[in-house]
């Protein structure tokens, strides 16, 4: 068992690993820096005094 | 704004904040500053002036040029849940301490997930392994199995030097080149109330002569270690976390800093703290206004009081992934994983999170308001008029695949589709998910010679006795 283990040919490495594993398990976007475009949200008055009308 | 931001600068002043570190003292008495044994009183103009010297963004290059990542501007990054001592997945259903097995594993969906920028602390504590090297292990994991912009803990002189050096190694880069732009980054929290510890320090210091990324991030839970009130908590937070920057400025004037919120509540019954409350989420909006005022990049987090991947551990978690965006933070720790107050990883909380987080960055995506004539569809409506429907025409056929954000996790069937699959609730999903994307798993590839040197250097360390510890 073992010496027919040891004699198979390997399986390519990397390059066997993607072909043998198909579709992605996951559908995601390319890795990048995002940008967040939103202006942020600022509850505070530059001159303090918030919070109660 | 004013207000805040007075308070907090006569605390520096009149309260001061003590160094628990000899060396960290004397330098800021060199610096002019008032000393009274630990404690250091700062003016304010002093702390404004080093505030002035540090940069409003800045870059971390990881071992994987690819990878570099931008600290500032209108950029937000996303990291892994960091440091929680324990382990709780759905198979075992007990909360265990954590191992390098299971760190190792929260490593490879770092990696795996794009939706993850940089690799903060341990996912879980290796507690497998002994203290002593247990930093060395740890590192060369997470410098092996993943390739994104990496944390090394600031605990001690060696632990910090150690990082450094196998951060270096594994970039294949000089010491000059190291020096030259951040390469790795450090996160201290300051012993809450006005207190920052001797190890923190001494990491903090040698990482900034380094010119390395340095996040501050005060612990202050409302109404236990800082006021009960939400303004005040952040006005201590900002005293204790600019003054750890103005000594990382004195050091040296321009290593990149970025302030971190950890501002939260407790629960007034119990003492146990609260995350994602709707306290947590002004503190965080507060404390982004504040570092625009101080033009410093700023650090929020992912968290929740939640212990198990439930309903509330996915409320408390968006909304303050959500406080988090609003607030214009740079950088998002605990993002994914998180549990029971930072207690717990747990691997099915950090594939729902991502799933989160991909819909934010969807949600970031201008193509969502664009204003093309295609867009606005004018001619899409007036083919269909009152009777039709839009699934068919071209307009649908040509857009329908990415028109909308896909997910990996979410069940969108109706309640009988659901049912009619064995009717899965979302962990028992996330629970197969994550052991799918194990699999599929690929280690991003480094040079040999490389990863001999690295090895070479932690069985070295280790040989050597790594770190001193206490017990």
């Amino acid at each position: 068992m073992t010496t027919d283990l040891m004699k198979r040919k390997r399986g390519g490495g990397r390059a066997g690993h993607a072909k043998r594993r198909g579709p992605a398990v996951i559908n995601q976007a390319p890795w990048c820096v995002p940008v967040n475009p939103d202006r942020p949200t600022e509850p505070m008055p530059m001159e303090g005094g918030g919070g109660d009308p | 704004m004013e207000a805040i931001h007075d308070t907090a600068m006569r605390v520096l002043e009149e309260i001061g904040v003590a160094f628990l570190n000899p060396e960290a003292v004397a330098i800021l008495k060199h610096a002019g500053c008032r000393v009274d044994g630990e404690i250091v009183y700062m003016g304010r103009d002093f702390v404004m002036e080093m505030l002035s010297h540090a940069p409003e963004q800045w870059t971390i290059t990881p071992r994987n040029p690819d990878r570099k990542i931008t600290v500032g501007g209108n950029h937000i990054l996303f990291g892994n849940v960091s440091s929680p001592p324990n382990y709780w997945d759905m198979e075992i259903d007990r909360k265990i301490p954590g191992t390098r097995q299971y760190y190792a594993n929260f490593l490879r969906l770092s990696q795996y997930y794009n939706c993850i920028h940089f690799i903060g602390g341990y996912s879980v504590e290796p507690v497998d392994l002994h203290p002593s090297t247990r930093h060395l292990d740890a590192l060369f994991d997470k410098l092996t199995l993943t390739d994104k912009a990496p944390h090394a803990y600031s605990l001690g002189p060696e632990r910090i030097e150690d990082g450094m050096e196998m951060v270096r190694i594994a970039a294949g880069i000089s010491h000059e080149e190291f020096d030259a732009t951040p390469r790795m980054f450090t996160n201290i929290n300051s012993t809450s109330p006005l207190k920052h510890d001797w190890p923190m320090l001494d990491g903090w210091m040698r990482m900034a002569r380094r010119g390395q990324g340095l996040l501050v991030s005060p612990f202050t839970l409302a109404g236990a270690m800082a006021p009960v009130t939400m303004v005040g908590a952040v006005a201590q937070s900002l005293a204790e976390g600019l003054s750890a920057i103005a000594l990382a400025q004195y050091i040296n004037p321009g290593v990149p800093c970025a302030f971190g919120t950890f501002t939260s509540n407790v629960d007034m019954k119990t003492g146990a703290p609260a995350f994602g409350t709707p306290e947590y989420m002004r503190a965080t909006q507060i404390t982004g206004q504040m570092c625009r005022y101080y033009k410093l990049p700023m650090r929020s987090s992912g968290a929740c009081a939640a212990n198990v991947p439930d309903g509330q551990a996915m409320w408390e978690t968006s909304n303050s992934l959500w406080a988090g965006v609003q607030s214009g933070s740079h950088i998002i720790y605990h993002a994914a994983g998180w549990l029971e107050g930072g207690l717990i990883a747990s691997p099915e909380k950090f594939v729902m999170d991502c799933e989160v987080l991909s819909q934010i960055l969807r949600y970031f995506e201008p193509v969502l308001w664009r204003t093309d004539p295609g867009d606005l569809a004018y001619e899409a409506m007036d083919e269909v008029r009152h009777n039709g429907h839009f699934f068919g025409i071209q307009h649908t056929q040509d857009r329908y695949e990415t028109a909308f954000w896909q997910p990996s996790l979410s069940d969108w069937k109706n309640f009988e589709g659901w049912q009619a699959q064995g009717g899965v609730w979302t962990a028992e999903r996330a629970h197969l998910l994550y052991k799918r994307i194990l699999e599929d798993y690929e280690e991003p590839p480094m040079d040999p010679d490389i990863r001999a040197e690295l090895t070479e250097f932690v069985e070295r360390r280790r040989a050597e006795g790594g770190a001193p510890t206490d017990f």
